[in-house]
C-alpha cells in the first residue's frame, strides 16, 4: 500500500471518518511494515489495539457475566413475588373477620326466625300482648295528636295568610 | 391489592354502620338502661302478631289497627321528673340529625319542644323519630317499619285527643289515655 494512501488513511483515522474497513487496512500495514518515523506513533497505538484483544473481542466470561446480572433483577423480584402473597393473606383474613361478622349478624337479627324470637323475648318490654296493644295504641296516639298539633299551627297560618289575601283583594 | 384492602375496609365500616342504624334510640337505650327515672318501652314485629288476636274491629279504630299492622317495633323512652331533660332531648336531636334522617317537623309550643324526624327508604317512611324535650320532660320514641304518616295523623283525629293533655300522662303507664 501506498505510503500516501496510508497518510490520508491516518490523517482520516484521527478525524474520525474513517470506515471499519480502512481503518483494519491501517492495522493490517501498520502491524506488518516498520513504520515510518511520523507514523510511529499510531503504529505504537494500533499494536497496543492489536495485542490487547480486549478492545476488540468479547470477554470468555462476559455472557456468562451478563447473563448473571440479567438474572439479578428477577431474583430481586422474588421478593416483589411474595409480597403481593402477603398482601393477599392479609386480604383474606379481612375478607374472613368481615364475612364472620355479617354472618353472625344475620343469624341474630335478620334470617333465622329462631334466633330472632328469643331477641324479642328478651327485648320485649312487655309479655302481656294487651298490655302491649295499649301501649302502642297509646303511642301511636300521641305521635297522631302531637303531630296534628304540629300541623294545626301550620293551618292557622295558612287561615291567616289566607285572610291577608282576602284583605288584600278587597282592598284596592 | 391495596383497591381490594380498601374495599373489605370499606365494607366492615359499612357493616358495622348499618349494625348501627338498627335502631337510631338504642344508645339512648343503653345509656338510660338502669335509670330509674325512666319510663321504657320496647315493643317489637312479633308482639306485633299477637294484637291481631284481640284488637277491636270497629271503624273508629281501623286506622290504628292498619297502622299498627304495618309496624314491624316501637321504642319509647320517657321521662318527666328530670333535671336536664332539655340536654338530653338537645343531644339526642344532635345524635339524630347527624344520622340520615330528615326533618319533618319541628314545633316549639309553650316550653315544649318538639321533633319529628323520618327515614325514608324506596319512597316510603321506615322509620319516625319523635323527640319531646321540656322542663323536666324527655321523651324519645322511634316507630319503625312502614309508616302512612296520613294514617297515623288520622288516627287521632277519629278520637279527638288533645294532644299536648296527652303528653303530660304519657309516664303513667299506660293509664294516660282518656
Amino acid at each position: 500500500m501506498e505510503l500516501t494512501n496510508i497518510r490520508e488513511l491516518v490523517e482520516k483515522y484521527w478525524s474520525g471518518e474513517t470506515s471499519l474497513e480502512e481503518e483494519a487496512q491501517l492495522r493490517d500495514y501498520l502491524n506488518q511494515e516498520e513504520a515510518p518515523a511520523d507514523l510511529k506513533k499510531e503504529a505504537t497505538l494500533f499494536r497496543y489495539y492489536q495485542s490487547n484483544t480486549r478492545f476488540r473481542t468479547l470477554d470468555e466470561k462476559f455472557d456468562e457475566q451478563l447473563m448473571q446480572r440479567i438474572e439479578q433483577k428477577p431474583a430481586k423480584q422474588v421478593w416483589l413475588v411474595y409480597r403481593p402473597w402477603l398482601q393477599g393473606a392479609a386480604a383474606a383474613v379481612f375478607v374472613l373477620v368481615t364475612g364472620l361478622f355479617l354472618v353472625t349478624k344475620w343469624n341474630t337479627s335478620v334470617d333465622n326466625p329462631t334466633a330472632e324470637t328469643t331477641a324479642v323475648i328478651a327485648e320485649d318490654t312487655y309479655e302481656d300482648p294487651r298490655l302491649a296493644y295499649e301501649q302502642t295504641k297509646e303511642a301511636l296516639l300521641l305521635v297522631s295528636s302531637l303531630m296534628n298539633e304540629g300541623t294545626q299551627h301550620i293551618e292557622k297560618l295558612e287561615t291567616f295568610s289566607e285572610a291577608q289575601e282576602t284583605v288584600k283583594t278587597q282592598i284596592p | 391489592m391495596k383497591r381490594l384492602l380498601i374495599i373489605t375496609i370499606a365494607m366492615q365500616l359499612f357493616a358495622i354502620g348499618v349494625n348501627a342504624q338498627d335502631n337510631i334510640l338504642a344508645p339512648l337505650f343503653d345509656k338510660f338502661a338502669d335509670d330509674e327515672d325512666f319510663t321504657k318501652v320496647s315493643i317489637t314485629s312479633k308482639m306485633f302478631s299477637l294484637f291481631t288476636e284481640f284488637e277491636p274491629e270497629d271503624p273508629e279504630t281501623k286506622e290504628l289497627t292498619e297502622a299498627i299492622s304495618k309496624l314491624k317495633g316501637l321504642k319509647i323512652l320517657a321521662s318527666d321528673s328530670i333535671d336536664n331533660a332539655r340536654s338530653h332531648f338537645k343531644d339526642a336531636t344532635a345524635q339524630v340529625r347527624k344520622s340520615n334522617f330528615e326533618e319533618l317537623m319541628s314545633v316549639r309550643d309553650g316550653t315544649d319542644d318538639m321533633l319529628f324526624m323520618i327515614q325514608e327508604e324506596a319512597g316510603k317512611i321506615s322509620e319516625l323519630v319523635m323527640l319531646v324535650g321540656g322542663k323536666n320532660k324527655f321523651i324519645a320514641m322511634s316507630l319503625y317499619g312502614e309508616i302512612d304518616l296520613k294514617q297515623i295523623s288520622k288516627i287521632s283525629k277519629g278520637m279527638k285527643i288533645d294532644g299536648m293533655k296527652y303528653l303530660e300522662n304519657i309516664d303513667n303507664d299506660g293509664d294516660g289515655q282518656e
